[in-house]
């Protein structure tokens, strides 16, 4: 099933992507209970994820807090090991590669995170952070590294002379423009950007998609976005995925998904999602119950226990993969 | 209490009026208007004058640090009525949770302090109670609603303790009648089965159920006001949107007034009748919510929306605000929006822009406020016909 969608992924753009995502299964052994009676639980964090990223282009992974949108994240990083499944980079899967490829891959991956001053030495200037990513290039001498660092700064609309400064002397959206100098420098083909702007204020939110919108239009890169605003992911993406639990409910063009969601759970964030002004009415999808836990994922259809559509089949088969339009595929027994 | 010199009921003209030297809320129009509209239960009838249920009027809190004095709060005013509900909007910094926090005299002191104006709830000052009268008040007839659960329950009482708490003290209820109350509000917020939870410890609650056992401790005593700041905000998607409707039902139910708190526009669109936008602790602007959104009169609020991408639009380009925030240790001879407006004149630099009344209950702090206001709607129109065109 799973890979039938990453073909039907594959088919719709041409040659093969720049990352594949096929199958992926990322595990985790969680110790739950009280002392004495203590299990050993598996947790799927994520559970059967399938995705392309093409070149150039913005897929945004979007979905609720623990659903395993910045564990998929962290396993195209290499951060996290995959149970099971691959993540092919131009076609090779990464279990394969060596180290000298390995060190290639990562200067060509970057990442961006929500809090930037988190991932800062506050005692070191943020010049020694921008250009720590070029350090896996030993052919970049250190006079080379500060000239990229400066390039790197303006760029995101920073000063040159920012170099030096540390990481206090930023405010917020200032640290997160640091930041994406960082990832920027060493000229990545893919960032990975997980909640980039959900700490920032209104209006610098604004700023920095902008300016990661212009740097895209002008140097190609490839975002693999992860946000739980609606309306950042439509602003942002060519292709959205909707994970729910460790698993893609519907894979999309993103102007497809917003006029025409079609998986109950999609339906169900769009009707919850809050109005852009108090005239909007939303078709009315509303879901029961909480999110079950990801160590105890309900068998068929993981939604089931909370649809306001499921049926008797939803709850004893797992929903196939299902192409319901030109670039657009969903999950649900009722297509 | 309000200076009815500077008020003009005049509905039509313009209403200009400099501050400093208003005092008055930005709504003095609607004041009125809800006056005559709303029943005599739901106000104070003094002599002729209706009093709405909850008055700030020019409040000015301060925070002192090693930096200096920040005036975090510069002249803020407004009514609130009961069963209405009104949000205050702005970016981190403007004021909004230092007001929430000064309507129940909880600012952090001896850093903060209230240094003038006049709250008046229910007809009372509440700047002039004694810290046991507020006691009594906080939890019993104004409640709060914080961001974060799990910072506003104790992890080593059960619920039921915790909601059986503020029943005790506020309405000296023991044993049975006690244990009825406090179901009776768990039921409310709509918690499952509450005679089973209510011996449950906040850990066995998920993140959703935590904020609304806060909402069941909130509205345990029928407080006449809610403040609810930023109470949705560390909330998932559905299971905001399910908060956000229990707290609408509740506001029906027992005839709340509600003051809401927060960032989103999303938020005040979905749940309040009037809004108030705050930037460096002053009103910028304040209007019905539908005006606000069809008709911004203020420079900011008219970026602010641009600022926000849209879920029902396709967006080719978002409208950034240059510059950041303004802080409250800065003192601005003019406006304190004028660095970063795409309208500043030379005179905003300089003087402080007067308070324009653009509408009935509509005003606005800019010295081009009609104009904004005239430019806004044409071009309201024009993305009222993409967004139908889109649908």
């Amino acid at each position: 099933m799973t890979t039938a969608q990453a073909t039907a992924v594959g088919v719709a753009t041409n040659g093969p992507p720049m990352l594949r995502v096929n199958d992926l299964h990322v595990f985790f052994n969680v110790r739950r209970g009280p002392l004495l009676r203590r299990k050993t639980l598996t947790l799927k964090a994520v559970d059967g994820v399938s995705f392309d990223v093409n070149e150039g282009e913005t897929f945004s992974i979007v979905g609720e807090s623990g659903c395993g949108k910045t564990t998929t994240a962290r396993a195209v990083l290499k951060v996290e090991t995959p149970t099971s499944g691959s993540i092919l980079w131009q076609g090779r899967s990464l279990e394969d590669i060596d180290e000298q490829e390995t060190r290639a891959y990562r200067s060509a991956v970057q990442a961006v995170f929500q809090d930037p001053y988190s991932s800062m030495n506050p005692r070191l200037r943020v010049g020694h952070f921008i250009t720590e990513p070029l350090l896996l290039n030993s052919s970049i001498d250190r006079r080379e590294r500060r000239e990229r660092a400066q390039a790197a700064l303006q760029q995101v609309g920073l000063r040159a002379e920012d170099v030096d400064n540390f990481p206090h002397e930023f405010s917020g959206g200032q640290r997160q423009r640091v930041a994406i100098a960082r990832a920027i420098a060493s000229s990545p083909r893919l960032i990975i950007l997980d909640e980039p702007v959900s700490s920032l204020d209104v209006s610098i939110r604004a700023q920095i998609m902008n300016l990661l919108k212009s740097l895209q239009e002008v140097q190609g890169f490839s975002y693999l976005f992860i946000a739980h605003h609606l309306g950042t992911v439509r602003y942002m993406s060519q292709m959205v995925g909707v994970m729910y639990l460790g698993r893609m409910m519907e894979l999309s063009e993103s102007e497809e998904l917003f006029g025409n969601p079609m998986h109950p759970y999609t339906q169900a964030l769009f009707t919850a999602a809050l109005p852009d002004h108090p005239d909007i009415e939303r078709k009315d999808v509303m879901l029961r119950n909480d999110v079950a836990a990801a160590t105890d994922i309900p068998g068929g259809c993981r939604l089931h226990t909370r649809c306001p559509f499921a049926k008797p089949v939803c709850s004893e088969v797992e929903p196939e993969w299902k192409q319901v339009g030109p670039n657009h595929w969903t999950a649900c027994h009722l297509y | 209490m309000v200076d009815l010199k500077s008020v003009k009921l005049d509905a039509g003209a313009p209403n200009i009026s400099l501050w400093p030297g208003n005092a008055i809320a930005h709504d003095n129009v609607r004041g009125s208007q809800w006056a005559a509209k709303s029943n005599c239960k739901s106000n104070k009838c003094l002599g002729r004058l209706w009093v709405a249920l909850l008055e700030v009027t020019d409040l000015r809190t301060h925070l002192t640090s090693r930096r200096g004095v920040n005036r975090a709060v510069k002249g803020v005013g407004f009514k609130l009525d009961t069963g209405k509900s009104l949000g205050i909007v702005g970016e981190s910094g403007s004021g909004k949770s230092m007001t929430a926090l000064s309507i129940l005299r909880l600012v952090p002191q001896p850093y903060a302090r209230i240094v003038g104006g006049s709250i008046r709830f229910d007809g009372e000052e509440l700047l002039e109670k004694s810290e046991r009268e507020m006691r009594r008040i906080r939890g019993g007839s104004i409640a709060i609603i914080l961001q974060d659960p799990i910072a506003s329950l104790n992890p080593v009482f059960s619920i039921g303790y915790q909601i059986a708490e503020s029943v005790r003290i506020h309405q000296r209820l023991s044993g049975e009648a006690q244990l009825a109350k406090v179901v009776e509000s768990l039921r409310r917020v709509r918690v499952p089965s509450p005679e089973a939870r209510v011996r449950d410890y906040p850990h066995q609650f998920s993140g959703g159920m935590r904020q609304r056992v806060v909402g069941a401790i909130a509205i345990a005593c029928q407080p006449k006001l809610l403040i609810a700041d930023e109470a949705t905000t560390a909330l998932d998607t559905t299971i905001q949107a399910q908060y956000l409707d229990l707290l609408r039902t509740l506001q029906r139910e027992l005839n709340l007034a509600l003051l809401f708190i927060t960032h989103d526009f999303g938020i005040i669109a979905r749940m309040c009748d009037d809004v108030a936008v705050m930037y460096a602790g002053r009103i910028v602007e304040y209007a019905a919510v539908r005006e606000i959104f069809n008709r911004p009169a203020h420079p900011y609020t008219v970026a602010l929306l641009e600022a926000v991408p849209k879920v029902d639009i396709r967006v080719d380009r978002l409208h950034a605000i240059p510059g950041a925030p303004s802080s409250g240790y800065v003192e601005h001879p003019g406006c304190p929006f004028a660095p970063r407006c795409t309208f500043a004149i030379q005179q905003c630099h300089v003087a402080p822009p007067p308070l324009t009344t653009v509408a009935p209950g509509h005003t606005a702090e800019c010295f081009r406020a009609q104009e904004v206001y005239a430019g806004a709607h044409r071009h309201q129109d024009s993305t009222d016909a993409s967004a139908r065109a889109g649908a």
